[in-house]
């Protein structure tokens, strides 16, 4: 099943693409980026990653994405933090 | 005459096939890359030993036969990001588009949001050969295949729609619609004769009374969105979604906000719709209608796969 999953380099949102979950490795590696799934905070491109959250710059103000009580997003972003190494796949 | 890859010789009744054909030139065997024979005064191949082509790709695709002028292709329509692996270099036609915009959203200062552009296009004659990223581009996401790049279409901005291949209308408070790139969204050379890329339309809006403003239509084909139109009296409408699959514009109506909301977009490339808004007694604001996907189309002759 294809999925949205936005493309992160550099904890900003580079690209938003549709790729199946098996795909999402070898995409990793091909465009050497970490890829995220975007439906759940409605990613879009810009969007950047802080070190607590995910903002959105609204005219000159980086703003936090409604990130909510998602497990898939707060596991997300443990992942990217590291506090997360041992993932399931 | 019938060409082959591969060369046999009868033994005890049976024929066994050449590994390969070899000749020496100054005492070196040298590897015989292709053979010719004289056939009415003309040279002719009868003998190849280029390896045999084939290719996977690892994410969703369909494969087709497109015959254009005679010439049979080989046509792929790539839905998802993947790897095109192929075992040799093949000449290849590639046309792709970004992902549509997705339409504006509104709120108390904008009433009556922007349509989403549609996703630009990029075709192009490539060399594939190797391991190839594709990737397609979700809504207002970049698809690309190699260096060939198809940016996304805009969102819609406030009240005004997103430029892209074909602009997005504008939405109800007198904004500007998005500008088209006006070319021909229609990849006539892989046999397909619907436009891709179709703008959002306009969301409406109303608040307390009159003047309101209908939003504008999507463009198609490559044309600029529409703009809004100034309304004095009874109901007031989302433009029309572009030709194929763009969103139409959310409705001004206070009956419930999902109706106000604008429609997604259902065809590759296309944009979604503005939301509409209503202000007056009531408040609702319409959220913008989602773009659609990219795609990818690859074609090469079937001779050279041969």
């Amino acid at each position: 099943m294809n999925t949205k999953y936005a493309v992160i380099k550099n904890n900003f949102v580079e690209n938003l693409i549709v790729c199946s979950e098996e795909q999402v490795a070898e995409m990793e590696a091909a465009l050497n980026a970490t890829l995220m799934e975007a439906t759940p905070l409605g990613m879009e491109i810009g969007d950047y990653y802080n070190g607590a959250a995910w903002t959105r710059n609204v005219d000159g103000v980086q703003v936090p994405l409604p990130i909510g009580d998602n497990r898939a997003v707060s596991e997300a972003i443990a992942i990217l933090e590291g506090g997360i190494t041992n993932v399931d796949e | 005459m019938c060409m082959s890859n591969a060369v046999y010789i009868g033994a005890g009744e049976t024929a066994r096939k050449i590994a390969g054909i070899y000749v020496g030139v100054d005492g070196v065997a040298r590897k015989v890359t292709k053979g010719y024979i004289g056939v009415g005064g003309l040279a002719r191949q009868f003998y190849s030993a280029a390896q045999p082509f084939a290719y996977a790709y690892t994410g969703a695709y369909t494969e087709s036969e497109l015959t254009i002028d005679g010439v049979v292709y080989t046509m792929l329509t790539l839905t998802s990001s993947g790897t095109l692996s192929v075992t040799r270099a093949i000449s290849a036609d590639v046309w792709l588009c970004g992902g549509g915009g997705n339409g504006g959203d509104t709120s108390q200062t904008v009433q009556g949001a922007g349509g989403g552009g549609g996703g630009y296009i990029a075709s192009a004659n490539v060399q594939l050969s190797g391991n190839v990223a594709c990737v397609v581009g979700a809504a207002a996401g970049a698809t690309s295949l190699g260096s060939t790049v198809a940016n996304a279409g805009g969102n819609g901005s406030g009240a005004n729609g997103g430029n892209g291949a074909s602009g997005g209308g504008s939405g109800g408070t007198l904004q500007a619609p998005g500008t088209g790139a006006g070319v021909s969204t229609i990849p006539v050379d892989f046999g397909i004769t619907n436009a891709h890329c179709a703008g959002g339309g306009g969301g409406a809006g109303m608040w307390s009374g009159f003047p309101s403003f209908s939003g504008g239509a999507g463009g198609s084909n490559g044309t600029n969105g529409g703009n809004n139109t100034t309304v004095s009296s009874g109901p007031v409408y989302g433009g029309s979604g572009g030709e194929k699959g763009g969103g139409g514009g959310g409705l001004a109506s206070n009956a419930a906000v999902s109706i106000n909301n604008g429609g997604n977009a259902t065809f590759y490339g296309s944009a979604g719709g503005g939301g509409g808004s209503y202000v007056s007694s009531v408040i609702m604001f319409g959220m913008g209608g989602s773009g659609y996907q990219g795609v990818i189309y690859i074609r090469w002759k079937k001779e050279d796969a041969a």
